[in-house]
């Protein structure tokens, strides 16, 4: 795979009910999303919350196999989780023992729980991110942390630094490209040997990406400061947030599905 | 050395949204002590095509040839002849990372297996070739040369692998007029070896006809032909297609021709100096 291959925080492009509302919504869904997982406390409830995450990864038009990608990375703690819960923790039923190793029914169902809990976070985080531009993601975090300002953080600083670190990612990736093949091009070898040798094989690679960072990133702030930006007092946006009838049908449509996940709480069917 | 690309195809982002086809069925060969240039318009995969001549990039199918031999296999062999091709990117000088130039050049050869002193040697010679006295700016740092300079430092670390076929993506990009002509006259010098095979990729048409013995022009990730500077630009429904513009001494030609019918007679020049030459034996005929 070459690094360009790398989805970090991708946006997919696409015209959606889902893309076009607003991003406070989106992130303020995202995060309730989040906590009715922990409200769940048996699988009909993480089935039901699955479908519904379903339902709106439809709606998005955003192929299934980009939010099922975001697995990829966080695979290995997701297995681990797994295999702790079944084989490690106590249950009533014992079905297997060897030594500390054991599995029970219940030991099973809190296993799968786990991991099961823990796809639907990712798959839920990673649609996100699918759906919402950078840009707009960055305004409605500015604006929904504008709370911070009481305790002297400014939330306008926090943003442009979030967003610019998730502009530099891609270009990051692609100059780290270009260097390894410019230096693969003069016999470097960055994928063979032993520890040492590939520890000292990365120098080529990482004085010229440093280079190239401070380079881009005195570029970005002589452009910043053409354009006169000081900071985030007084400025106005081009395009301002604003929320539409959408959000209010997807805040109420959200505020169901958060009643439906405490009710099953109440009564758990499996 | 002989280099042949038989029926080559390759795609970017295979199975994405954004895939797209960046070479389709190219097939030509590169005779030793050629120079070749690659030219097409932005996007047409030239940098793509460079990439494949020593392996860098892998074909999806179709092969790279040295002298009859696959680069693409995963034998030793196979290694040892893609070293043989040495490829100079665009911007080369952002790939400087050593404390001095000397050591920088030494990279590339040092990588090849050479002892230290085989590697000093080489690359004191390399930096000759580029027109740096190794004595004055062996011992600086990289970074504090002249945009130009690090360039040519940056090309002398390739040219010190000693290739037998010499790439250069764009070795002119971003240059001022000064920087141009060194590396203009650096490549003129290289060009003089007559082992030495150059491949070179160009915007600047003027470079192009003056320095090329045949032009590989790409549209689209095809290959519209392989001639000479007067077989390539002589084809005006080529150009036409392709959207490239000749040479500016070509077009100056053109235009006195239909300016003035005491020039029509005029035949069609590529360079500077076949242009000059054209008019001034056009203009003795009136006065004799």
């Amino acid at each position: 795979m070459a690094l360009t291959d790398i989805t970090l925080g991708q946006y997919y492009p696409a015209e959606s009910p889902i893309h076009s509302l607003d991003s406070r919504t989106k992130v303020l869904g995202t995060f309730g999303f989040l906590i009715s997982l922990f409200i769940a406390k048996s699988f009909t409830g993480l089935l039901f919350a699955g479908l519904c995450l379903l339902c709106v990864i439809k709606l998005s038009k955003v192929p299934l196999r980009f939010v099922t990608r975001g697995l990829k990375p966080v695979m290995f703690l997701i297995i681990f989780t797994l295999i702790i819960n079944v084989f490690f923790s106590a249950g009533e039923h014992m079905i297997w023992q060897w030594g500390i190793i054991k599995m029970s029914r219940e030991s099973i169902h809190r296993g799968g729980f786990m991991a099961a809990r823990l796809v639907l976070l990712i798959f839920g985080s990673s649609l996100l991110t699918l759906t919402t531009k950078p840009i707009e993601l960055t305004d409605g975090l500015e604006n929904l942390l504008g709370f911070l300002k009481l305790f002297k953080v400014s939330p306008h600083e926090l943003a442009m630094m979030m967003g610019i670190a998730l502009r530099f990612i891609p270009t990051l990736l692609e100059e780290t490209d270009k260097i390894m093949k410019a230096q693969t091009a003069r016999g470097a070898n960055f994928e063979t040997g032993k520890l040492m040798d590939r520890a000292k094989s990365l120098v080529p690679l990482l004085v010229p990406l440093f280079v190239s960072a401070f380079r881009i990133a005195a570029d970005l702030a002589m452009a910043m400061e053409a354009r006169c930006y000081r900071g985030g007092e007084g400025r106005t946006r081009l395009h301002a947030l604003k929320y539409g009838r959408k959000d209010l049908t997807a805040g109420l449509l959200f505020a169901l599905y958060l009643a439906a996940m405490i009710v099953m709480r109440r009564f758990p069917l499996i | 050395m002989r280099l042949s690309i038989e029926n080559l195809y390759h795609t970017y982002g295979k199975g994405l949204a954004f895939e797209t086809a960046a070479l389709k069925d190219v097939s030509f060969t590169i005779e030793e002590g050629e120079f070749v240039s690659f030219i097409g318009s932005t996007g047409c995969g030239k940098s793509t095509l460079a990439q494949h001549l020593n392996g860098l990039l892998k074909p999806d199918s179709g092969r790279v040839l040295v002298d009859g031999k696959d680069i693409n296999e995963k034998t030793p062999e196979a290694m040892a002849l893609r070293h043989r091709i040495g490829l100079v990117f665009q911007y080369p000088e952002y790939q400087l990372f050593e404390e001095t130039v000397l050591k920088d050049v030494m990279f590339g050869p040092k990588n090849l297996g050479c002892s230290e002193e085989d590697a000093l040697r080489r690359s004191r010679g390399a930096l000759s070739l580029v027109s740096i006295d190794p004595d004055i700016f062996g011992q600086r740092s990289p970074f504090e040369l002249s945009g130009g300079q690090k360039r040519r430092v940056a090309i002398a670390g390739v040219l010190a692998m000693e290739p037998e076929l010499l790439i250069l993506d764009e070795p002119t990009a971003g240059l001022d007029p000064q920087g141009h002509d060194e590396i203009l006259d650096m490549v003129l010098a290289l060009r003089k070896n007559p082992k030495l095979s150059i491949v070179m990729i160009s915007h600047n048409m003027a470079d192009v006809v003056e320095l090329s013995d045949k032009i590989l022009l790409l549209s689209h990730g095809e290959l519209l032909k392989l001639g000479t500077p007067q077989e390539v630009f002589g084809d005006a429904e080529l150009m036409a297609r392709s959207g490239i513009l000749p040479p500016p001494a070509a077009s100056f030609v053109r235009r006195l021709a239909e300016k003035n019918s005491f020039f029509s007679s005029l035949s069609p020049a590529l360079t500077t100096e076949a242009a000059a030459e054209e008019i001034a034996k056009a203009l003795q005929g009136k006065f004799e």
